[in-house]
């Protein structure tokens, strides 16, 4: 058992370090995840507009009220510079404003469609409530019957759940870029200093049968995997409570388990590479980072060009992505597991590929 | 002496392929993953055009006016490109089919006399067409609630309703480029920026003789150290300033839209790889911490930066501006990146030297912070 408690005595070693990226991350991803839902312009009707009503009249009134049901309404100071930083990064999308004599004037970020939704909207609202009151009805009236004219809730439905994610999605999802970026910087260094030339080729000469050798490496791996997959499955379950074993949501964890072990096996593929400690923090952050953008973890995989979708497929992380896509979807289907199953795959030839490295250094350092 | 600690140094920083990496390579791939991934995303989020749609409209009534509204609705937009495509079907099913398959945002169809739709996801696409229908809904209903008057307030009522829209007057801020993702490069030039810290840390641990033999061989020395820092910084900040205009090129060359205010691009890489190695010089002075200690610290507190300027996730920047407007105002990042955005969205220079100007406040003090610190140490023993 000595490779084994070797491993983990360097690993103690390691252990604040490694308590400071599992805190450090773990932090990363509550904000991550909270924030996650956050683009509307892809996922809901509801555009975030500011109003300015300085109109007395009630039209000025009732359109106020039908924007406020029909989108979020954000407080914002009345002042240019600050509107258009709200504008430019997406925090307001229409500010309009109403002054007297029912003159309105509207700002929005130019020749969008998010701005020309709300336009319609507004030119659709006032339209018809003129014409009621030409019709002959009252203020108060008018605006009921323009709500009932405009209101198309029974006009549109839809098929399947929709697109907007709960906050546990985009919690497993990024987990997928910590997995990878913690592993790597945890998990590697351990293994290339027991494979350092001159601690391996003591090891080597020693009783001990390499086959024994490589159990107690691997088994130890995979104690130290688990209990970081454990460590944050842990963490899923204080944050979303029930939430993590509603429906097939349980489904998740199999699948964080499935990218682990993937990422077990990228590490596994690093470390037959003498890397200096500064080099794996590269190694790791531009897989993590590369493989989270490529696969649709940091952007929602609808705004990717056709070309980049396709080079997305041979993403590891594009696997796991799809399979919590399809879990979302709530109801069991093979799509899942295929995902998960091609993980394994990639895992799988990683191993391989990693065995094959290992050996072919075995022999060139043997001749 | 600072000719000579800047030669020296000059051949040391072009020598470190640490920090090479950082901040010339690393941006390269970043820069191209931002620009492969969302180099198109404001069009496809912001600018949406041309929404596919099938329609099967069996009722005759509602065919005859959607036809016509259809056109109404879809009709050229100023650049010739059209907001609907519409695609007839011969049946429901094949219309919802095309649905599944992803062909189509929405099936336009017809049931109890109402014009229907039918959606997958809720996105804007799919609200511009609810707005569609919505609309159809509403000229249906007003004429048959209005369908008991007069033949002359019915005519009134239509050409209000097919009239010209209201005057809803668009005041326009800015003409720059309304592009958010490109906030990702600005933030990314700050990171590279930023990571001059590295080379301005390990020249201050190299002057320090309880760090490093390098720096306790410069202690025995009797030159001028107030020469041979500003010597080494200048050549630290030289060669660093030299691998992130090589990155703003690249990313230029790539695409990215940066604006064609190339002077004062120029000047805000000086300024902020001058932060960047002075701040990283800070940092090195500070305390008596291990040379790793000391890199692990100029990581983190960068990558916290940037994390907060809107690196990694783009909304970061407004989230503290809304809850903590404090921290964007200290924050290195958030002065790199938003000196590049004035350039894009404002004609005038205000904000933007107003950051410089902050950029260069922050650079001195970090400058004499570091060498209140530095000098005159005294070692007993090492």
């Amino acid at each position: 058992m000595q490779v084994f408690n070797t491993f983990f005595k360097i690993t103690k070693k390691q252990l604040p370090s490694f308590i400071t990226y599992f805190v450090i991350f773990t932090v990363l991803l509550s904000i991550m995840s909270s924030i996650g839902t956050g683009n509307n312009a892809y996922q809901d009707t509801r555009m975030d507009v500011a109003i300015f009503n300085n109109d007395g009249s009630k039209k000025g009134e009732y359109l106020e009220k039908y924007l406020t049901e029909k989108h979020n309404i954000v407080e914002v100071e009345n002042d240019d510079e600050v509107i258009q930083d709200r504008l430019y990064f997406q925090v307001i999308d229409y500010v309009l404003y109403i002054e007297d004599g029912f003159k309105l004037t509207n700002i929005k970020r130019p020749g969008t469609t998010t701005g020309a939704y709300v336009d319609s909207q507004i030119d659709t609202f006032v339209k018809t409530f003129d014409s009621y009151v030409i019709a002959g009805y009252s203020e108060d009236e008018a605006y009921e019957k323009t709500i009932a004219a405009v209101d198309n809730k029974d006009l549109v439905s839809m098929k399947g759940k929709g697109n907007t994610k709960p906050t546990i999605y985009y919690f497993f999802t990024y987990l997928s870029y910590i997995f990878l970026g913690l592993l790597i910087n945890v998990l590697a260094p351990v293994i290339i200093a027991l494979n350092k030339k001159g601690v391996k080729e003591r090891t080597d000469i020693s009783p001990l049968s390499s086959k024994s050798r490589s159990a107690q490496l691997i088994g130890a791996s995979v104690i130290l995997s688990l209990v970081i997959w454990l460590g944050f499955m842990l963490v899923s379950v204080v944050m979303f409570k029930g939430e993590v074993f509603k429906d097939i949501n349980a489904f998740l964890i199999l699948n964080a388990l499935c990218y682990l072990i993937l990422s077990a096996a990228i590490v596994t593929l690093i470390s037959n590479f003498q890397l200096k400690a500064q080099a794996i923090s590269m190694v790791s952050n531009v897989l993590s980072l590369a493989f989270s953008f490529l696969g649709g973890v940091f952007v929602p995989m609808e705004i990717f060009g056709d070309t980049m979708l396709k080079i997305a497929k041979f993403i590891p992380t594009y696997w796991y992505v799809s399979a919590a896509d399809s879990i979302m979807e709530g109801v069991m289907n093979k799509d899942i597991f295929m995902c998960m199953g091609i993980q394994l795959l990639y895992a799988l030839a990683f191993f391989a590929i990693s065995l094959v490295i290992s050996k072919r250094m075995r022999v060139s350092r043997a001749s | 002496m600072f000719w000579h600690s800047f030669k020296y140094n000059f051949l040391t920083v072009i020598r470190d392929k640490q920090q090479i990496f950082w901040s010339m390579i690393f941006v390269f791939i970043l820069g191209t993953l931002f620009y492969s991934t969302f180099g198109t995303a404001y069009e496809k989020s912001d600018l949406v055009k041309n929404i596919k749609v099938s329609a099967y409209i069996e009722d005759e009534f509602v065919a005859e006016n959607f036809s016509g509204i259809i056109e109404e609705i879809s009709l050229d937009e100023e650049g010739g490109e059209k907001l609907l495509n519409v695609t007839h079907c011969d049946s429901f099913e094949a219309a919802e089919a095309s649905l599944d398959d992803g062909d189509v945002v929405g099936v336009f169809y017809s049931e109890d006399g109402e014009l229907k739709l039918l959606v997958k996801n809720k996105g804007i696409a799919e609200s511009i067409l609810s707005t569609i229908v919505s609309q159809y809904h509403q000229i249906i209903t007003v004429m048959t609630d209005v369908a008991s008057e007069s033949k002359d307030v019915q005519a009134m009522v239509m050409l209000r309703l097919m009239g010209q829209a209201d005057e809803n007057t668009e005041k326009v801020l800015s003409n720059g480029n309304m592009d958010v993702f490109i906030q990702y490069f600005y933030n990314l030039i700050a990171m590279s920026c930023l990571f001059a810290g590295f080379s301005g840390c390990s020249f201050a641990i190299k002057n320090q003789a309880n760090l490093s033999s390098l720096g306790a061989r410069k202690n025995l020395g009797g030159s001028n150290s107030l020469a041979q820092t500003a010597g080494g910084l200048s050549a630290v900040w030289l060669v660093l300033t030299g691998l992130t205009l090589i990155s703003f090129l690249y990313l230029s060359i790539i695409g990215v839209n940066f604006g064609n205010r190339i002077g004062a691009i120029i000047l805000v890489i000086f300024v902020g790889c001058l932060l960047g190695v002075t701040s990283g010089y800070f940092i090195g002075t500070l305390s008596k911490l291990s040379e790793t200690m000391k890199e692990t610290l100029c990581v983190t507190i960068y990558m916290v930066f940037c994390f907060l300027s809107g690196l990694m996730i783009m909304d970061m920047r407004m989230i503290v501006d809304i809850h903590a407007p404090f921290i964007n105002k200290i924050n290195p990042a958030v002065m790199i990146s938003d000196a590049f955005y004035a350039l894009n969205v404002y004609e005038t220079y205000d904000r933007f030297f107003g950051n410089i100007a902050a950029m260069l406040v922050l650079s001195v003090a970090f400058m004499i912070g570091g060498s209140i610190i530095g000098r005159r140490k005294q070692y007993a023993s090492l």
